[in-house]
């Protein structure tokens, strides 16, 4: 006679889940490659299926450190969290330039001219505007290398001709913020 | 009137029939438009590059909408958008990259690089056949004394050096020490700075950085995490 066996799914236990959310941290804190945070997939891959239960909690242990758990939908699949994006990132604004070594000065720069501009633009700038702009600024073959690396970065992207933020730019600036203080900001001009 | 006419007929009427209706002129696709555009041209070729202008015109036209939509919108926050060129263009780099830092929230990651990989890449690096009719490396690990040669060293310096390290150790015995402290203020920092280099390019000496403080410090070879690697090239 043959006999079913049906099984119930079973919930973690709050110790199992603790011990998920400590290697959610780890494995979102040491970064595989030069891109921050990882994939749904790759975390269901090493976590189990409820690896979003898991982040949760992680979410609560990373507050009490003065982090977050920053979610970046993907853009085709945005209700898909497999495809999504796990970041952990500071609840406070860095404020001092010091710290933001994985960037040069110049290149924090150029992302915010390049911001300014998308952002007065509507959303996308030509390449040739932007350049324009950056020229003006700094040595014209520093530009491209800036504008390359901020796209390796996954500040920008460039389609059809167009520079547009990407998901690094709309992830960690607070570009409403920075336009407004900018215009606000008074002395400390170019001297050329 | 063939379907293709059609289609080029509506997104002429387009900025009429959508936009004076007060639509929201960020629903329409440009690059949805402009595909339409291409994939819909007449066989009588003068009628179809009358109508794709006048199409290609509306569309600029949706264009134009929307850019006038951003310029409100940043008026409405009581931004300009050239006042916002004028203040960049006249502002220091330095200021803008401080004034951006305000306003990011970094995304937090812990970078490692091994010494076992820096070894792995190095041995590679070594192997690679250079382009053209440049001379290889040649190995990267060299017999001891053979690699001497490569280190010109006056022998002055090099027991001066060797002093300086029986010192060092000493004072290193009682935990690590600030690289400030052991180079000094006085007219010796210059040289006690190459001692220090020296000593821990032979790996007899680990100079770390502690990331909270970014403080530089001394501290004796360990095995293991803080080990100096003397890694010869060339």
């Amino acid at each position: 006679m043959r006999v079913w066996r049906y099984h119930l799914a079973e919930q973690p236990s709050d110790e199992e889940l603790k011990l998920k959310a400590d290697k959610v941290l780890k494995l979102l804190l040491i970064e595989p490659s030069s891109i921050p945070g990882m994939k749904g997939w790759e975390l269901k891959k090493h976590l189990g299926k409820d690896y979003l239960s898991a982040i949760k909690v992680a979410a609560v242990q990373a507050e009490g450190l003065g982090m977050k758990i920053a979610v970046v939908p993907d853009e085709d699949e945005p209700e898909n969290m497999d495809r999504a994006r796990f970041v952990i990132m500071t609840k406070e604004p860095l404020s001092d330039l010091e710290l933001s070594r994985w960037m040069r000065i110049e290149e924090v720069a150029g992302l915010a001219i390049l911001i300014s501009e998308i952002t007065i633009r509507g959303g996308a700038a030509p390449v040739q505007a932007v350049e324009r702009l950056l020229i003006a600024k700094l040595p014209k073959w520093r530009v491209n290398q800036i504008i390359s690396k901020l796209k390796r970065l996954g500040y920008i992207k460039e389609e059809n001709g167009l520079i547009m933020k990407d998901w690094r730019s709309k992830l960690e600036i607070d570009d409403t913020g920075l336009i407004r203080e900018i215009i606000t900001s008074k002395g400390e001009t170019d001297k050329q | 009137m063939s379907k293709k006419e059609n289609a080029l007929r509506r997104i002429i009427e387009l900025p009429d029939t959508f936009l004076a209706r007060g639509g929201d002129p960020f629903v329409i696709d440009i690059n949805g438009l402009l595909t339409q555009i291409n994939e819909n041209k007449l066989k009588d070729q003068k009628k179809s590059l009358n109508m794709e202008s006048a199409a290609i015109n509306s569309v600029s036209k949706v264009v134009k909408e929307q850019q006038d939509w951003v310029i409100d919108a940043l008026r409405g926050l009581k931004l300009d958008p050239e006042l916002l060129r004028q203040k960049l263009s006249a502002m220091d780099i330095k200021k803008i990259a401080q004034i951006t830092s305000n306003h990011t929230y970094p995304s937090i990651g812990i970078h490692r690089l091994s010494r076992y990989r820096i070894r792995v890449a190095l041995e590679y690096f070594g192997l690679v056949e250079p382009w053209g009719r440049r001379e290889g490396l040649g190995p990267v690990q060299r017999p001891e004394g053979q690699t001497s040669e490569f280190f010109p060293m006056e022998k002055e310096i090099e027991s001066e050096a060797m002093e300086f390290y029986d010192e060092l150790s000493k004072r290193l015995k009682g935990g690590t020490i600030p690289y400030e402290e052991v180079i000094g203020k006085d007219i010796m920092r210059l040289r006690k700075a190459f001692y220090v280099a020296y000593l821990s390019s032979n790996g007899m000496i680990s100079i770390r950085r502690n990331p909270i403080s970014g403080e530089t410090i001394i501290d004796m070879p360990v095995e293991g995490e803080f080990e100096s690697l003397a890694i010869p090239l060339g």
